[in-house]
């Protein structure tokens, strides 16, 4: 009686324990997320303050930011992010679910060289050929264009099929089987079957695939050069920390994080489900 | 699966590498007529429309050579002869430009010439094939298959070929044509005193190599001791995430938690928020005169600034940390589900025994989940060794040091190849360094791979 | 049937095109316009012009004086778009072919855009440009003897100071700043210490040399003789003072803004917030003198540079480029950059024009300043500097250097610079 009694007080103990442990983690990993979303309602301008807390807040670095178009489009410059970030991420999700397949349903000859050379190829640091890039999209005579970078975000994305064939081996073959005795053919069995079992691994995709186009700025500053409009918001929000703006921009480039980071985050934490089933289906499977 | 119907080719397998052997043994007047004239055996076979592609593909070919493709190819061996160069035009009072050669170009040019011929010696290649399979047919006294079948198997037994060419197409211009580039980039002198269009650049074969490894030089006492910390750099970071978003995903999925999908969102906001926002912002924080000294000084906590990324020691711990911040709920997702799915037989039979909690992870815990993420964990290294975005939006690479040649203390091998190609255009060093960050990693990963059971034992899982 | 395959045959054939294209010669070949008009202009040239995105609106204006102001030009299409002075090299070296024809580019990238080909030699109109263009503007935009820029606006760094904490007579003498007790919390001095820009004055101000005297020679580099390890050793005492802080744009402007700070290196970027911020005592003046241990009083000189105009080398409209890249240089248009913009003008015309200047007490200041400046060097070499700089002035808060150790430290740091990738 007295052992259980000292047991439950353990657990208690432990219990505490663990909330203390996990408040102070969750204040750290939400600091930064605090304090960024407090600066963009900061209403004195500056990166710096002596104090922690603002003295005035205001909504004018976001009605700014949306508004002005003196210095930075950044309307504009997100509705680009957008749309390429779509187009990409359907091109992209495409690629990356037929190349899986392929590589996880079906046998032939090259199956093993492919995997090798993918995997290859997904190790050079591919910044290094962005000149190449560039001077590829000019003899198509696409650059500086918005479906040129599209073209740049998802062109390689058929390389990325790792996670996704992990997720796919782990689907019974079962169901594949008894559609080929009823006739189907691969394709069908691709499309009526396999995908609508795939909701994880096609949301994981779009998701890792919409990301991109939101947060590279070194490609698309080597390929927009001198064309503003078709900035995206990385590359605006990488010059607003330029030395002659970072002052008077600051709280707007707080504003601007927030603004596309909501997006994407909501999206994010709606779809954690399928994200984990995605990851932890494909990843470890490799 | 349908059953090839390549007699021929089944018959003599060891040669099947070797097409062309097989068409002059085998083929009858038209297959060889195939060798010369693409197509020209489906053509007469009635496969009109797949004849007239192979056609169209050797004709296309052959115009593109006889255009720019022989020239592309003699200019790739000497990257240009006619440095740019400038007549005084005494009527205009100005300088006229005579056009030169632009080595840069000219080497590009090269690279698409032969990913075109090497496309087409595969067309090529496939033509014969065609050749000799509708030859069989024929012979078997079997029908022909049409275009329209054609079109069919693509969409069942040839579906893989139908389902990868795009991706395909994609990877090869985006990704495999670059790439070439860049590595033939790393056998010229492509530095800063070599810039196009005004100036030639040429061949010189390993010596960017030897004067990186070599020792005593410049840039090797740089490369080395950046090796050794981007190494350094990846154990850390891929080791105490793995190890943290384990313990969190423990921590979280104990009995008494209540509110589990609660804490794992607030964690899982690291990830949600683009790294390249988090980063620029964490950046801002964490200066001398940044909001966490502030608030820590506000708080009486500090009286001094903590130099969290202006001292080198400093600067490393804390990239590390911050790399934990965004990387450790990555690994909880992951583990989370890993954890429960440990059989509970397994922590049940120790408990009786009398194991301590801590020998239960050591011993039942971490083997499982390790045995399970290894691929995880390896393609983690590799992300870390090749880690931009943490090193250049948090620290740049800084604080600088006078031991190194463009490089600060928390330079990566990738960050410091990113700042010879931005700031000093020294392209032909950036690429041998390209190319040997590359190497460690595929011959780390391949022998890793190679070991872990999921590669080895790929069907068993299906 | 045969219609698909005409269709895919043209595809085809469209696609190898394309292609060929790309492998095609890729450039054009230049010539200097079509259809020449009065004076040897073509009356359709198309140019293009590069200019920060503040600039824009400023340009537009100009441009329409020009064709006021030329008539021959009135039919030209002059496109512009936007790329900063700072951003021009990177732009214009990654593709020539289809960089703007015009461009403002600072003077520290024409060493590396005239080596790679990208810059027009000036012949045309070059004397009248050489005397309208205060002496050191000319020589930041020559290489060799030959003129590759036309002088637009020039830049440097001089002292912001709080005229509630500081006298005029007490702001001559960074010793008299550094002796004068200000009340708690309050920093007499700060500047960025660990950055070349600023740190090279005092270097420059005791008689050292970077790259040789004109700043051509990138084998030469004397920051390690004696005066370099006596303003070593300043600069040393200085990072250690309590009263002295490392500041950036970005921290000194907040230290202004709470009256935490009694004076700061800074250029004309800074002028309109720390005006904001200190009102009435906004004090700005040229460099203070340093007195070093050996006793030597030494007036630092600041680093300067200029932002040029230049001409693309692949333009295919020459001389129309030059007519417009000098328009855009010339008294007019630099007298509405300086309204607008609040640049410092390189003209020799404006800068006598003390009643213009005094509009603005920055600029005045800089123009001053840049009398005594060392011009930043241009040659390639220069990318060497700024990093072993900033780690020397990183080391010397770190108290990594020592007065013991500095002659060694200042020896390597010169290695540094005069380091030569290749090398072995």
């Amino acid at each position: 009686m007295k052992k259980q009694k000292s047991m439950s007080k353990n657990k208690k103990i432990k219990n505490i324990l663990s909330y203390v442990i996990l408040i102070i983690l969750s204040i750290i990993w939400l600091l930064p997320v605090f304090w960024v979303i407090m600066t963009s309602f900061r209403a004195e301008t500056g990166s710096y303050t002596p104090y922690f807390f603002p003295k005035g807040f205001t909504l004018n670095n976001y009605l700014k930011l949306l508004t002005e178009t003196h210095q930075f489009y950044f309307a504009k410059w997100f509705g680009n992010t957008l749309f390429v970030a779509v187009c990409s991420c359907i091109i992209s999700t495409f690629f990356v679910l037929s190349v899986s397949y392929v590589m996880s349903r079906m046998r032939f000859k090259l199956r093993k060289p492919l995997m090798n050379v993918a995997m290859i190829l997904g190790m050079f640091p591919a910044f290094m050929s962005m000149i190449a890039v560039y001077y590829i999209l000019k003899g198509i005579g696409i650059t500086q264009s918005l479906i040129a970078l599209i073209m740049v975000y998802s062109g390689g994305a058929g390389l990325m099929f790792f996670i996704a064939k992990g997720f796919f081996d782990t689907l019974s073959r079962a169901l594949d089987e008894a559609a080929y005795l009823d006739g189907a053919t691969k394709f069908q069995v691709f499309t009526k079957i396999t995908l609508p079992l795939s909701k994880p691994i096609i949301v994981y995709t779009v998701l890792t695939s919409f990301l991109t186009p939101w947060v590279d700025f070194v490609f698309a500053s080597v390929i927009m050069g001198d064309n503003y409009n078709n900035y995206t918001v990385a590359l605006g929000l990488f010059k607003m920390l330029e030395r002659e703006f970072i002052n008077d921009y600051y709280t707007q480039f707080a504003a601007g994080c927030v603004l596309i980071s909501i997006p994407i985050a909501a999206l994010f934490i709606s779809m954690q489900k399928y994200y984990v089933e995605g990851i932890s289906g494909g990843a470890v499977k490799g | 699966m349908k059953k090839n119907p390549l007699h021929i080719i089944k018959a003599d397998r060891k040669a099947e590498r070797f097409v062309l052997p097989q068409v002059i043994r085998n083929g009858d007047a038209y297959t060889k007529l195939s060798i010369l004239i693409m197509g020209a055996a489906n053509l007469c076979r009635g496969q009109i429309v797949k004849g007239l592609i192979f056609l169209a593909i050797e004709i296309s070919f052959i115009y593109y050579m006889i255009v720019t493709g022989i020239t592309s190819l003699v200019n790739m061996t000497t990257l240009g002869t006619q440095t740019q160069g400038w007549v005084y035009d005494e009527t205009l009072g100005i300088d006229v430009l005579t056009q030169g050669d632009n080595s840069m170009l000219l080497l590009l040019f090269g690279v698409v010439s032969i990913v075109v011929i090497i496309l087409f010696i595969l067309a090529w290649r496939a033509n014969l094939k065609s050749a000799l399979e509708v030859q069989s047919l024929k012979e078997q006294g079997k029908k022909v298959p049409g275009f329209i079948d054609d079109i069919k198997a693509y969409f069942d037994s040839k579906l893989n070929r139908t389902l990868l060419t795009l991706p395909m197409i994609g990877i090869l211009a985006f990704t495999v044509l670059p790439l070439i580039y860049m590595i033939l980039v790393a056998f010229t002198n492509y530095d800063n005193a070599h810039q196009p269009p005004g100036n030639l650049f040429t061949w010189i074969g390993l010596e960017n190599f030897k004067t990186i490894l070599g020792s005593g030089g410049t840039i090797s006492k740089t490369f080395w001791p950046i090796l050794g910390w981007t190494i350094t750099w990846a154990v850390f970071a891929t080791g105490l995430n793995y190890i943290g978003g384990i313990l969190l995903a423990l921590l979280i999925n104990q009995k008494g938690i209540k509110c589990k999908a609660l804490w794992r969102t607030i964690f899982v906001m690291s990830i949600a928020i683009p790294a390249f926002v988090s980063l620029l912002v964490i950046r801002t924080m964490l200066q001398p005169e940044g909001a966490v000294n502030v608030l820590l000084k506000q708080l009486g906590l500090i009286s001094k600034s903590i130099p969290f990324l202006t001292s080198a020691t400093g600067a490393k711990i804390t990239v590390i940390l911050v790399n934990l911040w965004i990387g450790i709920p990555y690994t909880m997702l992951i583990t989370s589900g890993i954890l429960m799915n440990i059989p509970a037989d397994l922590y049940e039979a120790a408990r009786v025994d009398g194991a301590s909690v801590r020998k239960m992870f050591t011993k039942i815990t971490m083997p499982y989940v390790f045995f399970v993420t290894t691929p995880y964990l390896i393609t983690q290294f590799i992300g870390n060794i090749n880690n931009f975005n943490v090193i250049y939006l948090l620290t740049k690479g800084e604080p600088s040091t006078l031991a190194y040649y463009q490089a600060g203390k928390t330079d990566l091998l990738v960050t410091w190849l990113y700042k010879l190609t931005v700031n000093s255009k020294d392209y032909c060093y950036a690429s041998a360094i390209g190319i040997i960050v590359f190497i460690i990693s595929a011959v780390f990963s391949l022998i890793a791979y190679r070991r872990t059971s999921s590669y080895n034992n790929e069907e068993e899982f299906q | 049937m045969h219609k698909k395959v005409l269709s895919l045959i043209l595809v085809i054939s469209m696609i190898v095109t394309t292609i060929a294209g790309c492998g095609g010669k890729g450039e054009t070949k230049t010539t200097a316009g079509t259809t020449k008009g009065k004076a040897g202009y073509a009356s359709d040239a198309k140019i293009k012009l590069w200019g920060s995105q503040e600039d824009q609106e400023m340009l537009k204006n100009m441009i329409a004086n020009f064709k006021e102001d030329h008539p021959e030009a009135k039919n030209w299409t002059i496109d512009m778009s936007v790329i900063s002075a700072s951003d021009a090299k990177t732009e214009v070296l990654k593709d020539p072919s289809v960089a703007a024809d015009v461009f403002e580019f600072a003077s520290d990238q024409i060493a590396e855009l005239q080596a790679a080909g990208a810059l027009y030699r000036i012949t045309k109109n070059k004397d009248q440009v050489i005397k309208n263009s205060v002496e050191n503007s000319i020589e930041s935009a020559t290489i060799n003897g030959e003129l590759y820029g036309y002088p637009s606006t020039a830049n440097s760094f001089f002292m912001y100071y709080d005229k509630s904490k500081f006298t005029e007579e007490e702001v001559k003498s960074l010793d008299s700043i550094l002796a004068k007790d200000l009340e708690n919390g309050v920093t007499n001095f700060s500047m960025d210490i660990d950055n070349g820009w600023y740190l090279s004055s005092f270097f420059f101000g005791a008689g050292c040399t970077l790259f040789g005297k004109d700043g051509m020679d990138p084998t030469q580099c004397d920051f390690n003789n004696d005066k370099g390890v006596l303003v070593g050793d300043y600069i040393l005492d200085l990072a250690a003072n309590p009263k002295v802080k490392n500041h950036d744009g970005a921290l000194l402007l907040a230290a202004f803004k709470d009256g935490k700070l009694g004076a700061t290196f800074s250029g004309t970027w800074d002028a309109k917030a720390i005006k904001e911020s200190l009102g009435d005592n906004f004090g700005v003046t040229t460099v203070p003198t340093i007195t070093l241990e050996d006793g030597t009083v030494v007036s630092p000189s600041t680093i300067a540079n200029f932002n040029l105009y230049g001409v693309n080398a692949q333009t295919k409209y020459a001389a129309e480029s030059m007519l417009l890249a000098e328009y855009l240089s010339n008294e007019k248009c630099q007298k509405m950059r300086f309204e607008v913009r609040n640049s410092s003008p390189t003209n020799v015309n404006l800068l006598k024009n003390k009643e213009l200047l005094n509009t603005s007490p920055a600029v005045a200041v800089l123009s001053e300043q840049v009398k005594t400046s060392t011009n930043q060097p241009s040659i390639s070499q220069i990318t060497n500097f700024w990093q072993p700089m900033e780690a020397f002035g990183q080391d010397c808060i770190a108290k990594a250097v020592t007065k013991e150790n500095m002659k060694e430290k200042l020896d390597s740091m010169v290695k540094s610079v005069l380091s030569k990738l290749g090398e072995q």
